[in-house]
This record gives C-alpha cells, structure tokens and sequence, in this order.
C-alpha cells in the first residue's frame, strides 16, 4: 500500500500525493540538515516531525514551485526546539562515522581523528540552535543567501553576520576547549 | 561569506559535510505518513525508535551509581503514622478506577502493555516519607511551605507534542510549554498498545500532579525526559521523585503568571525508577568541571555538615540564565547542590537547602542568592511575524549616555539586568545591525525608564506585523 498522509477520501488521497510529490525531492536534504545540526541520533525524529509541521502548514506555502527554503526553514526551527528542550545530553563519538573515517586518513591515526572530532564536537554542541543552523546551511547545503536568510528567519543582510558570529563562536569554543585541557 | 585563508574553514566543511553523510532512513515517509494519520485520531505518546534508543543509550552513560554524602545517604526514618506506604493508595485516594480517563475505547488488555506494579516502592527515600500522589496533592492543598522538599511516587509520563508553535507569550523557565508532563496515581494505569501509532497510548488519570522538570536542575532529570528501553516506547514510569513548590525562579515569570509559578511543583531528583534506587550524582556533558565530584563533596561536607544530598551536578556559564539571573558574571563554572539537613525533623516534607559551590575557590553559596534591590528583569515577548521567527537585540542605555546592558534576544526570551537606580533608554532594534526602527509615533522600540529601588519590572517588546515594535514595561 503506498503510504499515505491522509486516508479515507480521494480528494484527501491526492493532496497527500501532491504533498509527498512536493517533498520527496527534499526529504533526503531535511534528514542531513537535521542530522548536521542535532546529530544523527535525533535527526529522524526531527524529520519526522518537521515533515508532519509541513504537512499541517502546507496552505503556507505561498510559491509551491520553491519548496526547499521553507522545508528547510521547518527542519530549523524543529532542531531549535529539540535543542530548546535538550540543553545537554551526553555525547557519544562513532569511530565508524563518516567524518571521523575521512579525518582519520587524512591523519592516519585514528585516535588523533576521534580527538579532533571530539574537540569539534564538544564546540559544536556549545553553539546554540541558531548558530549551528547558520553553519550547517552555509557548510553543507547550497543554498543561496536569500534561501539562507529564509529557512534561518532572518534578514538576508543578517544571514552573514550570523554566519561569522557562528565561526567566530567555533573558534572560541575551541580555543577554550584547548585551554581547559 | 567567509575567508578561504582561514584554516577554521575548511576543518568546518570538512567536519560538518561528515555530519551530514548519513543515510536517510528508507521508511522516512512511510513513518511520517503513520504519524500523520495516528496524531489526528488521538492525544497519544509518539517518539520514534531513534529517539528511543538514544535515550536508552543516555542513560547508560548518565548513571554513576549512588554517592554518599556526609556521614550517608541515610533512608530516615518517617515520621510515625504520617507515611503511607507507597506502593498502595491512600484512603481516599482521588484516583480511583472510575477517575481514569482512558478512552473508552481503549479496550486492549491492560496488562499487555501496562508496566508492573508497585512491588519494591521504597517507603522513604532521603529521609523522606514517600507520598502517594493523592496524599501529596493533599500536603500541598494545605500549603506546604515553600522550598520543603516532598517525596512522591507514581507513575510519569512526559509527552511533548509533534510540533508546536512558539508560545505568543513569554515562558519562564519553571512554566511548561509544550511538554505535558504527569504523576499519575500509583493504581496502575490502562494503557494500550497502538499498533498504528506504534506505541503506547496512555493519558494521566484525573488527579495526577502536573510537576515541572527543568533539567539543569534536576538530578537525572533524562531518565524523565527520555525513553529508558526501546520496546515500550513513552509507557508512564513508576517513580518517586523529590519535589518542592514555591521555587525562587518564580521571580523570573512575568508578572501575570507568577502567582502560578508560585505553586509549580518542581523536580528536584529521581530518586528511583522502575526497582532501581538512584543516587545524587549527576554527571553532564559540560566541559570538565575544575573541582572533581569528591572534591564538590567535600565542600559541601565542610559548609554544610550532616545532611543528606538530593542532587549534585557540575555546571557551566551557559545555564547561569536558567538558575538564577544575578549570579556574578566571571563566575567559570560551579556545582550546584541540594541538601537536606539532618538536624532538622522531617514530617512529610523537610527543608531543602540549595547551593553553589564555587569551583573558583571551593567556597558555598546558598541560593537563591539575595536579589539586588535594583532590578530589571527583561522579559523580552517577540511576536512572530507571519511565519518568521524575529530576533532582535536590547539594549539599556544610561539616559546621560553609555550601554549598561546588551543582550541578542529571540522570541520569548527572558533576559534579566540589574540595574541602579537612575534613568535609562530601553532599545531594541531587529537584526544585527543597529536600526531602530521607524518611529510611527507611539515611542515603537525606544522607552525612557526610571527605575528606582526596589524595582522588579518586566520588559515586554513586542513586534505584531512589518516592521513595528513596541515596547511595555510592567511592574
């Protein structure tokens, strides 16, 4: 059975295909937003819910054609209230994560990898939702800055400021984290 | 949008790029399509498996075992006759069977799903009485002091919804939003188990307790928040948590509310779950504490001999806010602690002391710590304008001249100052960059302000649509 949004009614039926047809291209793209700005632990569930938010939200959408921002947009303010929510929580690193693997050939030691991702890691947690958002989607997304500006709810003007105060945070972070040790 | 020479860049590409390499879930749709219908039918419990087995997985971690502090984590003993035995309801206890509000059509067999009974409820804990929820809901209808710690059994739950829009007015951090939590009665509660929610569906009984969890602290509070095993999904737990009402950080409600956040029932600890007994120590992620846990201990044994521990966890700068909004800026961190004396009798509550513990020199502070007799406390409300979450930054200026206060807020925040008393300018523009915003004549963004002892004012700014803001100041 395909899997649908709403049963029990054809006209229901299609705007659950119109829906899953809309956000299917980007479904993939939510997931490692997600996953970049929470982790991979919660990123399923923030997906989840920030799919559920787009369906219930959909008459929102003003340019249909132009859907990525504003999913993106969603995912965003899911991970600021799952992070609103877990303002702390252990932290485990998966020397099996990509990142790490990729680091560690690059260093060829893999416990200096799992360190250095560590490090990142401890300063990323640190950043607050809005900061790691401003990161992840200038990082990993190729959006542009108006798209940026959208899914982050702010000015264009604001988008890169936001970015560098989130770089300039990183760096502090991990510079304190360097001089605790 | 960033500089190509700087090393920080490529390692964050490269770090956040390794972030993001993961395989989306194939059933991703299927699951949400699922939820979709489920959430429409029914108020029900809905986390998913990963979700689930992260908590599974924190608390693996989180749990160091029981610590004993001063002479020992003493069981005292209750005080005769006052103590109903946990494990039973109390005569006259409000929630009966009939006062269950389970739907009538959850007709699954209860103990399919429902979590076992209340076999192994300890009847004191920390020197405390354990109360049934309908004795405890009685001590507090009858005014239980401030701050004394109570010991509760029963059953939690704690649902957050699927999405919820941000809260129009500014909440506290004692004032819940969209998490229901619930201590429900310790009769077993009807519960079935949904196979097209893909969990179990349980609403809290007439009579449940509606305690307030705020994590940073609250000891074990993950083991409230989360999933502890991957089958059962969010099942109610059967607990005995210590709580208090009257919690100073009812000062940080606006002003309209803060006669009910006079009465929230506060989590302090867990002090067991499920047949395991759970010990004070709460272990975090923050950077690693300067003071090692004995070291904290030792503090605490020094200043504050013979008394029983409730809770204790290291904590850094980042949580000041949510503690307390006059701790000294500069402060790098400390352990922040709750006791209960020894020396004093215990009924069915006990005083409860709470206290810093300065990882600068070792030295204890007890908190609350007494406010300033100038203050402002900034409760900073941003309406949403349509579907963008605004930001904003406030500043307090002195009226001669000079910033005393500068704080980015977003929607909801609070952000405290203390100031002499004296006149000042209270800004706030949007964004980064410092436009105030057009002047339509009704003082939209800027408020001259005399604040003079004694003050306790909140500060509402509040942007309705385009770009207009106002500002109110209560108090």
């Amino acid at each position: 059975m395909e899997p649908s949004l709403a049963r029990g009614g054809s006209a229901r039926d299609a705007a659950s295909r119109d829906f899953e047809a809309l956000v299917e291209p980007w479904v993939d793209e939510m997931y490692r937003l997600a996953a970049t700005i929470v982790g991979p632990d919660d990123a399923r569930d923030v997906t989840q819910d920030a799919l559920l938010t787009a369906w219930s939200k959909l008459g929102s959408l003003r340019q249909r054609d132009q859907p990525r921002p504003w999913l993106h947009a969603i995912v965003v303010n899911q991970c600021r209230q799952l992070l609103r929510s877990q303002r702390r929580r252990p932290r485990w690193i998966d020397i099996d994560e990509p990142g790490v693997a990729a680091r560690a050939r690059v260093t060829s030691d893999a416990s200096v990898a799992v360190a250095e991702r560590d490090r990142l890691d401890r300063a990323f947690g640190r950043l607050d939702a809005d900061h790691r958002a401003a990161l992840a989607l200038h990082y990993v997304t190729d959006l542009t800055v108006p798209q940026i500006a959208v899914a982050l709810g702010v000015r264009e003007g604001t988008v890169k400021s936001r970015i560098h105060a989130a770089v300039e945070r990183m760096r502090a972070e991990l510079q304190r984290d360097g001089a605790d040790r | 949008m960033s500089d190509e020479q700087d090393p920080l860049d490529a390692t964050l590409r490269t770090y956040l790029r390794g972030r993001a390499d993961v395989a989306l879930p194939p059933d991703m749709l299927a699951t949400v399509a699922q939820r979709g219908d489920s959430n429409r039918r029914s108020r029900v419990s809905l986390f998913g498996q990963a979700r689930r087995v992260a908590a599974a997985a924190a608390i693996a971690v989180v749990i160091v075992g029981v610590v004993a502090f001063g002479s020992t984590v003493r069981p005292g003993p209750g005080p005769a006759g006052s103590a109903t035995p946990a494990g039973s309801a109390a005569p006259g206890d409000s929630a009966a069977p009939g006062d269950s509000a389970a739907p009538a059509d959850s007709a699954a067999p209860a103990d399919s799903a429902a979590p076992t009974d209340s076999e192994g409820v300890p009847s004191v804990v920390l020197g405390l009485p354990v109360l049934p929820v309908a004795r405890a809901r009685q001590v507090l209808q009858d005014g239980a002091p401030r701050g004394r710690a109570l010991a509760i059994a029963g059953w939690w739950s704690m649902q957050t919804g699927l999405s919820c829009a941000a809260p129009r007015d500014y909440k506290a951090v004692i004032e819940g939003w969209c998490t229901a939590t619930a201590l429900a009665p310790t009769d077993a509660p009807v519960m079935r188990d949904d196979p097209q929610v893909g969990g179990i569906v349980w609403d809290p009984p007439a009579g449940s307790l509606v305690p307030r969890l705020v994590p940073e602290t609250a000891g074990y509070a993950d083991l409230l928040q989360g999933v502890t095993d991957a089958a059962s999904s969010m099942r109610p737990r059967h607990v005995v948590v210590v709580a208090h009402i009257g919690d100073p950080r009812a000062i940080l409600c606006a002003p309209t509310s803060r006669d009910v956040c006079e009465r929230e029932l506060v989590v302090d600890a867990v002090a067991w779950i499920e047949g395991r007994a759970i010990g004070p120590l709460l272990e975090t992620d923050a950077r690693p504490p300067m003071l090692t846990a004995e070291q904290a201990m030792s503090a605490l044994k020094r200043d504050l001999p013979d008394s029983t521990l409730v809770t204790l966890s290291p904590w850094t700068r980042e949580v000041y806010g949510t503690l307390d909004p006059w701790i000294a800026d500069g402060v790098s961190g400390f352990w922040f602690a709750r006791v209960i004396p020894d020396s004093v009798g215990r009924d069915l509550t006990a005083p409860m002391t709470a206290v810093f513990i300065d990882e600068a020199d070792g030295t204890t502070v007890t908190w609350p710590l007494d406010p300033p007799e100038w203050t402002l406390l900034a409760a900073v409300h941003l309406g949403a304008r349509g579907d963008i979450v605004p930001e904003a930054t406030l500043a307090i200026e002195r009226r001669g001249g000079g910033t005393v206060y500068q704080a980015a807020v977003s929607q909801s925040s609070m952000k405290p100052a203390t100031l002499e008393p004296g006149s000042y300018r209270l800004v706030v523009w949007s964004d980064s960059e410092r436009v105030v915003l057009p002047d339509p004549g009704n003082g939209d963004c800027e408020k001259e302000l005399d604040v003079s002892a004694g003050d306790v004012l909140t500060l509402s700014a509040t942007w309705t649509t385009g770009q207009r803001c106002t500002i109110s100041v209560d108090g």
